[in-house]
């Protein structure tokens, strides 16, 4: 007879203890915290970090395709930045004397902004997957390069303005409106996360593209060999990324109404943190699109805290580092146990 | 004559067949070869990891304990 004593979800204490240290502690962290200051859990609050977490989480659905794929993307972030610095410089106020374009004396659709947006990073992101797919070069070296790439295009973008690298702010209010405003209480951008969301779950899971992508991200040969055009798939999962860098920088340009050179650093560190919190594994084949917004809504949800509890900004670097690598030793020593 | 006809049929069919055995034997080196490689582990990033499980949970334990240490550290000194 199995003995069951001591054992919690069918593991013994230490096990349980080991596969969810990462949850554990952040959970103590963010209990600590409330106990701290109970304003913390106000309504303001909560969509204040859901609304944070919006734009990274759309950035996360995209990256966590390359993850299921064995691969990653360095990129994102700088990406993000050239699609933002585009969007923002075509929804600058007609009134603003110093605007990027102006010749633009009427607001513009901000369909034509968006669609621009989608179209330079989905370039990025085909370049990439060129790289992986046709070239076999490892995903993490093309996004190297493709980020250096896309930070230089962005700085050059910003610099071409007639008063040099000044920041693309006084954005349309229009465009303001439709990214921050509320909807029955809720953030705009929230309901945006719940969109993409939504079809991207429905493209992991009942889209062949989506069954494609685990079976390739599992055993790309014996994927090959079941029929499946390895190549074709990976270039796709690689657009679909780039139509979500695409909206997540045409949100967030946004959000935060003023892009620099700057916009865009660490978002793909953001990225992949949340994706590996939220339990998809660099090993490939394995991710759900529920666990990725929880992993990045934690992750944002740390950052907030941190902040609250005014650790130290630099220290919390050496945290937020610390969380990854748990999060992947974790994922490591699950992949031990099952062999 | 008859006779060695007949022998010289046979050897030139003897060659044949050994020919035929040996591309058999190719193609099933070929189709083992195949067989390895969808049936053995798939070669990943996590397959050079060569530690037990053991030295896993202490890595795993040595890095939960650091980040409580950074965390305490980061509130107590702010």
């Amino acid at each position: 007879m199995e003995n069951t004593k001591g054992m919690i979800a069918g593991k013994t204490w230490q096990e349980f203890l080991l596969d969810y240290a990462l949850y554990i502690i952040l959970g103590i962290m963010i209990i600590g915290v409330v106990v701290a200051d109970p304003s913390f859990l106000s309504m303001n609050n909560i969509w204040k970090i859901l609304a944070q977490a919006s734009t990274r989480g759309i950035l996360a659905l995209g990256v966590a395709g390359m993850i299921v794929l064995a691969g990653t993307d360095l990129s994102a972030g700088r990406i993000l930045g050239c699609g933002a610095a585009i969007s923002a410089s075509l929804l600058q106020s007609v009134t603003y004397a110093s605007r990027m374009y102006p010749q633009i004396t009427e607001p513009l659709p901000w369909v034509v902004p968006l669609l621009l947006s989608i179209i330079v990073c989905v370039a990025f992101c085909l370049l990439n997957g060129f790289g992986v797919a046709k070239l076999h070069m490892h995903a993490f070296i093309i996004s190297l390069g493709t980020q250096l790439i896309a930070y230089g295009v962005l700085c050059l973008y910003i610099d071409s303005q007639e008063g040099g690298a000044q920041p693309i702010a006084s954005l349309d209010p229009r465009y303001i409106e439709l990214v921050n405003g509320y909807w029955l209480g809720v953030p705009h951008l929230v309901y945006f996360l719940i969109i993409c969301a939504a079809v991207m779950w429905v493209i992991w899971n009942k889209t062949t593209l989506g069954k494609n992508m685990f079976a390739i991200g599992g055993n790309p040969e014996a994927a090959a060999v079941s029929g499946v055009n390895v190549a074709k798939n990976i270039m796709m999962i690689y657009l679909v990324a780039g139509v979500l860098y695409g909206i997540a920088s045409f949100l967030e340009a946004g959000r935060i109404q003023s892009v620099t050179t700057a916009t865009g650093t660490n978002y793909d560190l953001d990225a992949i943190s949340g994706c590996v919190i939220g339990g998809v594994s660099f090993s490939g084949g394995v991710g759900t699109v529920p666990g990725i917004l929880i992993g990045v809504i934690i992750l944002q949800v740390i950052n907030y805290s941190l902040y609250y509890l005014g650790v130290n900004a630099y220290l919390q670097y050496v945290i937020k580092g610390l969380i990854i690598i748990l999060a992947v030793a974790i994922d490591v020593r699950k992949y031990i146990a099952k062999k | 004559m008859s006779e060695e006809k007949e022998a010289l049929e046979i050897e030139q069919r003897q060659k044949e067949l050994d020919e035929r055995e040996k591309q058999l034997e190719e193609k099933e080196n070929q189709l083992k070869q195949k067989e390895n490689k969808l049936t053995m582990a798939k070669y990943n990033l996590y397959e050079k990891i060569n530690v037990s499980l053991k030295t896993m949970n202490i890595v795993v334990a040595v890095i939960a304990i650091a980040l409580v240490v950074a965390v305490v550290v980061g509130v107590v000194q702010r």
